[in-house]
């Protein structure tokens, strides 16, 4: 008789306990990846008509992927990448279900299921005519594509061994090639039907364009507007590699910052890509609770695709002269020279400043040589505690000789996608002015720049404010930045010693630590400032209820996801 | 006038020859497109192949004896972007758009420069010629980009009435109201300047006196014979213009993501995309000379007081 009073308070006590979990389970929490809404659950239907995106610009216009140069987004959607990065950054499977490097080459495992848009299997005899086609092969008219020399040098063959399995023989055991041909680090190699592209050539290609990804292409006009249409057949059924819920999908092109923004004020498109710092920071930011999903709070809402770009002055004077490049004798008296010099201007910089005022909040800061949250970058070291102390800038720059400060020059190019940089360079000339440095700002045309920034010329002198779209592997920037192999070195005999061992090693301990070797030594020399990596923001109607994406990434916009209310 | 149409033909076709010569020399000056075209990270070897494949190699006196050799045989080259297209082609697809925001802006500013200027000339300092000197005023002190910027906010943002990007193609004829109103409002102000002192001009003269005396209605007068008879250097204003519009509606082609020439001849200079900016720039000076010769030709047929000199 007297458990009863007790079984009545323990069962109080369980419901109350049970109604808080449920609560706190249904609580939104910052920048947690849930369940994402789905098609035809809900309010949400199994299929929505039209999806229209106005863009700032989409990279090249080039549809036949055996000619394609510079960055091509839309290859995304019409063939076939080996691998993928889901939201959570992880590495899935797309056409490749799975793959192993050794020292020997990569061996790939495709999907059976895979077909292109002609009904025709993509198998093994696709990845090897593909790797050949982009080696020079094939195609009579071939003008090269932006990894030949690379995949020349780096392949040896390609041996099918049946129709779901392919081994590419490596002439090195390079730990970069398996990203660069499997499509989840960056934007390289795509893979189309072989079979077709042999058959009908370039000309043919681009005329009836056939792919194996999610879309068909129903209207083209380079640099203007594609019209993509859902491929009623498509294969993916991965939740991050399915057939689309809208039927077809509207990239405009609209370079001007402010009309993209009044078509996204006027509904007249569903998303706009780069939403400038200043405009994006009044809006609602799905970053506040689950990402990539509508916080409903207005009638437009962002996302933000963070660590896009990689910013970092680089001082190139002491390796123009170290190399005696043209004009070296010239800068024999470069205060810049001195790492002193190097050592005060960085301390100077109130980094955390410029991330949050001058780029509202939108830009991260890192300390590091490698992109946010890619392989190479450590914690300790992105996320370290950036001194600004002009104080002590000062007494190293007397220590130096400069009491009195001195003037120098920057240079410096705007890339697409990567905005905020003029802002970050007033803001450190004005900090510099502080300790008597006088900075001239010179901007450059950005293709002019990012040519003549790399070796030989190292056209600009005695220091540049250098960006690197994100590459998550960071063996590569590693290479680019400390070797004497790499277009923007900046290199002493243990950097380049390092490289080459790193370069050779598919042991990922032993590339870590390579790299942190690496970046230390770069950052002891102060031959580089990290100062901060850059983000993309995306803008949404009220209309979207959903785009399940990565949070960090240079290129893949997985569009394909985008989930409509109607 | 035979030997006249064969001397202005000789000179527009060494005006278009200097035109093609001069960017030539200006795009080499300005780089390799092989720069832009590849990724900042491309290998130096893989640049030097591009630059072979594409015959950038070659000297610069050999690439332009090449250029002239094809362009003798209508060749313009293929372009070095997007999928390799003739550059011809790829200028071929952009005109019509042009030329429809061309006739638009064209229209609209005829329509309200002729009526304010002839208002204006009809009343001499009065309410309506106080208005039509506001209208030619705010037509040549706000830029283009601000009048579009400014309808964008007002009629897409705010109203929700107009849309604001792509050409007739995607919106039909809504989308060529606010791209046409703001290329024509520059224009606007000088064709009303010019209709109102031509205007001005005549209505001096004694046949419209004579007209007066006889009893015809002022109207009559004035749209008729007054009109009529100062409309010649009306009309070669409005040929130049348009011969300028369809090279030149660059601001508003980029505003309105117009898919126009203007937009691609600034893509093909940004790009470097030597044959597709050659083909622009040639079309452009072929228009401006073309219309040249045919407002010369249409001054006889306008007023057959009008003969040419040999």
């Amino acid at each position: 008789m007297r458990s009863q009073p007790f079984l009545r308070s323990q069962m109080l006590v369980y419901v109350v306990l049970v109604l808080v979990a449920c609560w706190g389970a249904g609580m939104p929490r910052a920048g947690a990846a849930g369940a994402w809404p789905e098609a035809g659950t809900g309010n949400i239907p199994v299929t929505v008509d039209k999806l229209v995106i106005a863009f700032d610009g989409w990279g090249g216009d080039v549809l036949d992927p055996w000619q394609y140069l510079g960055t091509g987004l839309l290859q995304s959607y019409l063939n076939l990448r080996l691998m993928h990065r889901d939201e959570n950054m992880q590495v899935v499977p797309l056409w490749a279900t799975d793959w192993k490097q050794t020292p020997e080459g990569v061996f790939l495992t495709l999907d059976p299921k895979a077909t292109w848009q002609d009904g025709t299997p993509a198998t093994a005899d696709d990845v090897k005519a593909n790797i050949e086609a982009l080696m020079g092969q094939y195609a009579p008219a071939f003008k090269g594509t932006p990894r030949l020399a690379y995949m020349k040098k780096a392949v040896e063959e390609v041996q099918v061994i049946d129709p779901t399995h392919v081994f590419i023989k490596t002439r090195s055991s390079d730990p970069t090639f398996l990203p660069a041909i499997g499509g989840a680090n960056y934007h390289l190699v795509w893979f189309g039907p072989s079979a077709y592209l042999k058959q009908v050539g370039h000309e043919g290609y681009v005329k009836q364009p056939l792919g194996g990804g999610p879309y068909k292409i129903k209207e083209f006009k380079a640099g203007d507007r594609i019209v993509w249409e859902r491929w009623e057949d498509f294969w993916g059924q991965m939740p991050y590699w399915k057939k689309p819920q809208h039927r077809s999908m509207e990239w405009i092109q609209v370079p001007d910052d402010a009309s993209r923004f009044a078509m996204i004020k006027g509904k007249q498109v569903d998303m706009v890509v780069n939403i400038p710092y200043a405009i994006a920071k009044a809006l609602p930011r799905s970053e506040a609770g689950q990402r990539g999903v509508n916080p409903q709070k207005g009638v437009l809402w962002t996302q933000t695709m963070k660590a896009s770009g990689k910013m970092q002055i680089t001082f190139d004077a002491e390796f123009v002269v170290k190399e005696q490049l043209a004009g070296w004798e010239a800068l024999q008296q470069e205060p810049t020279l001195n790492p002193k010099v190097r050592e005060a201007l960085e301390l100077a910089i109130d980094k955390r400043a410029i991330v949050d005022n001058f780029h509202y909040g939108f830009t991260a800061l890192n300390q590091s040589l490698y992109s946010l949250g890619s392989f190479g970058w450590r914690r300790e070291q992105g996320e370290k505690n950036s001194p600004y102390d002009p104080k002590r800038a000062r007494e190293l720059l007397r220590e130096a000789g400069y009491p009195d400060g001195f003037s120098t020059t920057i240079h410096f190019g705007v890339f697409t996608g990567r905005p905020g940089q003029p802002e970050a360079l007033e803001a450190i000339a004005s900090y510099w002015q502080d300790i008597g440095v006088n900075l001239t700002i010179v901007q450059h045309d950005p293709t002019e720049f990012y040519t003549r920034l790399n070796r030989p010329d190292r056209a600009y002198r005695p220091m540049t404010l250098v960006t690197w779209g994100r590459q998550e592997n960071g063996e590569y920037l590693a290479e680019q930045a400390a070797s004497d192999v790499g277009g923007r070195a900046v290199y002493n005999e243990r950097t380049n010693a390092l490289q080459k061992e790193l370069a050779n090693t598919l042991d990922e301990a032993q590339r870590l630590r390579f790299m942190a070797e690496i970046e230390d030594e770069v950052l002891r020399n102060h031959w580089i400032i990290p100062l901060y990596d850059a983000s993309t923001v995306f803008g949404y109607t009220d209309r979207v209820a959903a785009h399940p994406m990565p949070e960090f990434g240079a290129h893949f916009l997985d569009l394909h996801r985008i989930i409509l209310k109607k | 006038m035979k030997l006249y149409m064969a001397k202005r033909l000789c000179e527009g076709a060494a005006t278009i020859w200097i035109v093609t010569l001069v960017v030539f020399a200006l795009l080499r000056i300005t780089g390799n497109p092989v720069d832009f075209l590849a990724p900042p990270d491309m290998p130096w070897t893989d640049r030097a192949y591009l630059r072979e494949a594409y015959g950038l190699d070659k000297p610069v006196w050999q690439q332009y004896l090449l250029f002239n050799k094809s362009l003798i045989r209508g060749d313009f080259g293929k372009s070095l972007r997007g999928n390799q297209d003739a550059a011809l082609n790829v200028l071929l697809e952009r005109v019509p758009a042009t030329m429809q925001l061309t006739a638009a802006a064209l229209l609209f500013s005829i329509v309200l420069g002729i009526g304010a200027g002839v208002v204006s000339a009809a009343r001499p300092n009065s309410i309506y010629d106080r208005i039509g000197k506001v209208i030619a005023i705010a037509g040549q002190s706000m830029p283009v980009f601000w009048v579009g910027l400014l309808l964008i906010l007002v009629f897409t943002v705010y109203l929700g009435w107009l849309p604001s990007a792509g050409g007739v193609d995607r919106l039909g004829l809504l989308g060529l109201i606010m791209p046409a109103i703001s290329l024509g409002w520059l224009l606007v102000a000088s064709h009303m300047r010019m209709v109102r002192s031509s205007v001005l001009d005549v209505l001096d003269a004694d046949y419209i006196k004579m007209a007066h005396v006889k009893g015809l209605p002022w109207r009559l007068v004035l749209w008729k014979h007054a009109l009529k008879n100062a409309a010649i250097p009306v009309f070669t204003l409005f040929a130049v213009n348009f011969a300028h519009l369809v090279s030149g509606a660059v601001v508003t082609e980029t505003i309105f993501a117009w898919p126009g020439i203007g937009r691609l001849l600034v893509e093909s200079i940004l790009a470097r995309d030597y044959a597709v900016v050659q083909t622009v720039v040639f079309f452009a000076a072929m228009v401006i000379v073309v219309v040249n010769i045919l407002v010369d030709l249409m001054y006889v047929w306008l007023d057959p007081r009008i003969r040419v000199a040999g």
